[in-house]
């Protein structure tokens, strides 16, 4: 069970994200040429410190709606009671956060520490804790047109479970007795698809964007980041759709006979965050074994206020249940939708699909992340299926601006490959199931000034990487693979001291400039005079809203140095202070004093680092590339 | 100085009362001192913001002692409740007045030394101010039935003592701790623990009758106050009757180091669909929001104080953002309204 089931309700309004900025460029985090511009707001083709060096870091939902509920016998209602209720986050403590997981893979944003509730603005029928969960199928080309170049015009989805929750009064409103007794476990699954994201300072809408979403049931034995069920791939290139859909994912809902299919995150819109393009008529049926397409109804995409509304999900066929003849085809046949008479997107061969739930880890060296992966063929779970893992840095980014900026090179990534290890082959269980356990090492400080490693790894079943090396542009979802940031080994100190952890310090303070109205970090006095108050937010669990820092990207052997540091003081009672390097550390004038990039060198092709960092970080990723062999 | 009209204060209802009162008399300071707190702009004027969060922090410590004596006689200490939304401007709750029945009408206002003289140094005035020349011409024993804010609190320790261990019937659990020093917020469960704690209380807010120093030694928040206004700390002067004098280190006031607030921002219409629109409901939601996890703390879950920890420094940074957003079409910058959200309460 998931999201995508007969019982669910839609909401439909706006999300914040405020991450801050500076840290969108890896070369930010040397401490030794790092430049006071680089915490001013962008400028002209100074890039200094990109778009919103203030940020805050908070995720937060803003002004959502119950735009529409379903109910378990297949119906839907815009008049049941919860109707118009506000799906809202905290109102008792501080906001979610958006997190990236590193400079060098920003197309994997997580959000921690959200609440999600429902509620009337006086009580709450529903509320519970967000699962951490990253973005994911973020799609560039969402919104057409002009205005809508760089990240303002993407389109991603976050899914994950909220709970357990709390139930308040669930007696007055049909549906939720029904979403509760659909939910024994207290959880619910939530996905909601995100674009029309602005990123103008002055806006009334800066840091806003559109989110329309989608809350059903869920249960233990489903993932919390994806639907099991039937994933349909548009045709690829670069890692990106080349056509005009991205993509989505159905289920064939057994108990209502329909198929409810999830347009939430495929569709592109005219403008960011506008109405649907019109891609003209749509159809979602399944192709038959000689590739004929049987539709079971046309994509209702371009009635009014319909994405908003619905999220995008349609049950088909619209108006009546699935024949025993269609389910039958249906369970041996690749979904499909066509536009006129061309698939656009499609199930892969054979039905086959291979997702990972959690993909997103920081890992400790000698840590393993054990990566669930779950394989079906035409939605039904795929026994003994062969699976095959490689090194894939295809997803990763440099994370710079241009390269010829005069700020010098970004580092290496996904080097020493050494420093993560898994297997290369798996075979799933009985119910479909394989983990994919992946071991770090210490990576040994390859980057330098930025601690750890970034690292990718793909899984793909046997089958489909055979098929890629002869069509490459089909088969796969660039975005279904695992990110990790590997930490660097880290001996805690007996006694730490603020020389020692001053780089650490300074980094925070650069690249956070928000922190500078709370207490300069790079200031002992400072730090030294609010010990407790940074020991209580260093020692918060990372799943607290109020961690520090906010970007979760603190080792643990670092962060058990601080924390040492801060509440054993020294003999005066003061956090030690120890002696200052000899000799001091080195600062290094970059080739230019400026993040310079004139607007000469855009070249037409390459997106513009001034239209934000996601688009600019996928248009600078490598191909994906699939081993000739896999061990045995 | 500050009076309030004496009413019945007798039996333990009458008291529970009149600590909701108090709770709500300490909350009430706490957003004037904040604004002119948060008006000063990070890195200028640090001896007098240090001051003015040195009061505002312990004026959040007297709400706590508050809550915690009126949980431990068994009330129930409401912040968030629909029957008490403090606006500014607007008078302290009880009806205090600067003159008796006066009200004592108090702005939010960016920092200025008008501010702290003619506002905060009222709010804060002893009964009995040890050295100043500037106490008001009212005969404040003449009027029975008024009594300033230390005697509020002197009779309610008397009270207290007077009804006896009988009415320490509240819920231990609902004892707020922890962030203070636990000689200054500790659980209230005997007349022995309230008295402690109202002298906390009354001896931060105004020094003991002898001396303008607390029990703790540090100086009562009138005579901080008068420091940033005279322009000098207050030290020990064996050359003077009084024994102190605002002879010391120099306070200088930088008045380019405060942002341009406009005065009394609830008071002012923002545009609709603006920045600036947003970023004041942003402030004010998480006002609110830091309201109802002080209730969650005062009902019961004591852990709850830490969430409100960090809600209040996320309030600083919104009111620094707010303070550093200029109004279109007027000459000044917005501020907080510390207005609670409706639609936004705890569920």
């Amino acid at each position: 069970m998931s999201y995508l089931n007969p019982i669910r309700l839609h909401f439909s309004g706006q999300f914040q994200a405020d991450p801050s900025t500076v840290n969108n460029d890896v070369r930010h985090f040397d401490n030794a040429t790092f430049q006071p511009q680089f915490q001013q707001p962008q400028s002209g083709a100074f890039m200094n410190g990109w778009w919103e060096p203030e940020g805050g870091g908070a995720f937060r939902l803003v002004g959502c709606t119950v735009s529409m509920v379903g109910y378990a016998d297949g119906t839907t209602s815009q008049t049941d009671p919860v109707v118009g209720l506000a799906v809202a986050d905290a109102n008792a403590r501080v906001a979610g956060k958006i997190v990236d997981l590193d400079p060098q893979q920003q197309l994997v944003s997580e959000i921690w520490g959200l609440i999600v509730r429902l509620t009337d603005g006086t009580s709450d029928y529903f509320a519970g804790p967000f699962d951490v969960a990253a973005f994911s199928d973020i799609w560039w080309a969402r919104a057409q047109g002009s205005g809508a170049a760089g990240d303002i015009g993407a389109g991603s989805f976050w899914q994950s479970v909220i709970g357990p929750v709390t139930w308040g009064d669930t007696s007055g409103s049909q549906f939720l007795q029904q979403l509760r007794a659909a939910a024994p476990e207290g959880v619910l699954s939530i996905k909601f698809n995100v674009d029309g994201y602005n990123m103008s300072s002055t806006a009334a809408a800066f840091t806003l964007g559109r989110i329309v979403g989608t809350i059903g049931p869920a249960s233990s034995n489903e993932p919390r980041h994806f639907v099991v069920g039937r994933q349909l791939l548009p045709q690829v290139a670069q890692g990106n759709p080349t056509g005009p859909m991205n993509f989505m994912p159905a289920v064939v809902d057994a108990s209502t006979r329909r198929v409810l299919a999830d347009f939430g995150n495929a569709l592109p819109t005219q403008r960011p965050g506008g109405a649907l393009f019109n891609l003209g008529d749509l159809e979602f049926g399944y192709l038959d074994a000689g590739n004929a397409f049987h539709s079971l109804g046309a994509v209702a995409y371009l009635q009014p206020n319909w994405y908003p509304t619905t999220a995008g999900i349609q049950a088909f066929p619209p108006a009546r249940a699935l024949t025993a003849a269609e389910l039958t085809a249906l369970a041996q046949n690749r979904v499909a939708v066509v536009q006129g008479s061309s698939p656009i997107v499609q199930e892969n061969a054979d039905g086959l699909s291979l997702r990972a739930d959690t993909f997103t880890f920081r890992l400790e060296p000698n840590e393993t992340a054990d990566v669930q992966l779950w394989a079906a063929q035409y939605g039904a779970p795929l026994p003994n299926a062969k699976v095959v893992v490689f090194a894939d840095p295809s997803g990763l980014q440099s994370g710079g601006g241009d390269p010829n900026d005069g700020l010098g090179p970004t580092p290496s990534f996904a080097t020493p490959p050494g420093a993560i290890s898994f297997p290369s082959r798996l075979q799933t269980d009985a119910q479909g199931r394989a983990t994919l356990a992946i071991t770090a090492s210490d990576p040994g400080n390859p980057r330098g000034y930025i601690d750890g490693q970034v690292y990718g790894v793909r899984y793909l079943l046997e089958t489909i990487a055979q098929s890629l090396k002869t069509d490459p542009s089909f088969g796969y979802d660039p975005s279904d693979f695992v990110s990790l940031h590997v930490f660097d080994a880290y001996a805690v100190p007996a006694e730490p001291t603020w020389y020692g952890l001053q780089p650490i310090w300074q980094q925070y303070a650069n690249l956070y400039p928000i922190m500078d109205r709370l207490l300069n970090l790079a200031s002992y006095e400072d730090v030294a005079a609010h010990a407790h108050l940074l020991a209580f937010a260093f020692g918060l669990p990372i799943g607290n809203p109020n961690h520090m820092p906010v970007t979760r990207d603190l080792s643990q052997g670092k962060r058990a140095a601080i924390l040492r540091w801060l509440t054993q003081p020294g003999p005066d009672g003061k956090p030690r202070l120890g002696q200052p390097p000899v000799p001091p550390p080195p600062t290094r004038r970059v080739a230019a004093a400026r993040a310079e990039r004139p607007t000469a060198a855009l070249s037409a092709a390459a997106p513009d680092p001034r239209e934000g960092a996601k688009v600019y970080a996928m248009s600078r990723r490598s191909a994906l590339r699939v081993p000739d062999t896999f061990d045995e | 100085m500050l009076y309030l009209r004496r009413r019945k204060l007798e039996t333990v209802e009458d008291l529970r009362s009149w600590l909701l009162g108090a709770v709500r008399l300490e909350l009430s300071t706490i957003p004037p001192y904040l604004t002119a707190l948060y008006s000063i702009m990070p890195g200028t004027n640090g001896d007098i913001a240090a001051i003015v969060r040195h009061v505002a922090v312990q004026e959040m410590l007297h709400m706590c002692l508050a809550c915690n004596i009126l949980n431990a006689v068994g009330g129930r200490p409401t912040l968030n409740a629909p029957g008490f939304r403090p606006t500014y401007p607007g008078p302290l709750p009880m009806g205090i007045g600067d003159e008796p029945g006066d009200p004592f009408i108090v702005p939010l206002k960016r920092f200025s030394l008008e501010l702290v003289q003619h506002i905060f140094m009222v709010i804060e005035e002893p009964d009995d101010p040890l050295n100043f020349p500037v106490k008001r011409a009212v005969v404040a024993g003449a009027e029975p039935e008024y009594h300033t804010i230390g005697q509020f609190y002197r009779s309610l320790a008397a009270v207290i003592a007077e009804l006896g261990p009988a009415i320490f019937t509240g819920d231990p659990t609902r004892q707020v701790k922890g962030w203070f020093p636990s000689d200054e917020l500790f659980p209230v469960v005997d007349v022995a623990s309230a008295e402690r704690a109202i002298a906390v209380i009354v001896e931060q807010g105004e020094g003991t009758k002898t001396s303008p120093i607390d029990a703790e030694g540090g100086l009562a928040h009138y005579y901080l106050y008068s420091e940033i206004v005279k322009g000098r700390r207050l030290v020990k002067d064996p050359s003077v009757p009084q024994g102190y004098s605002y002879s010391g280190a120099p306070i200088v006031f930088d008045p380019s180091g405060v942002f341009p607030m406009i005065d009394n921002p609830s008071q002012v219409v923002l545009p609709s669909n603006s920045l600036v629109a947003r970023l004041a409901n942003q402030f004010d939601q998480t006002y609110t929001a830091l309201l109802n996890a002080l209730q969650a703390t005062v009902d019961g879950d004591p852990t709850q104080l830490d969430v409100a920890i960090g809600l209040m420094y996320t309030l600083r940074l919104e009111a620094q953002q707010l303070m550093a957003t200029p109004i279109p079409g007027r000459n000044g910058n917005a501020g907080p309204r510390w207005q609670f959200v409706a639609g936004y309460a705890s569920g």
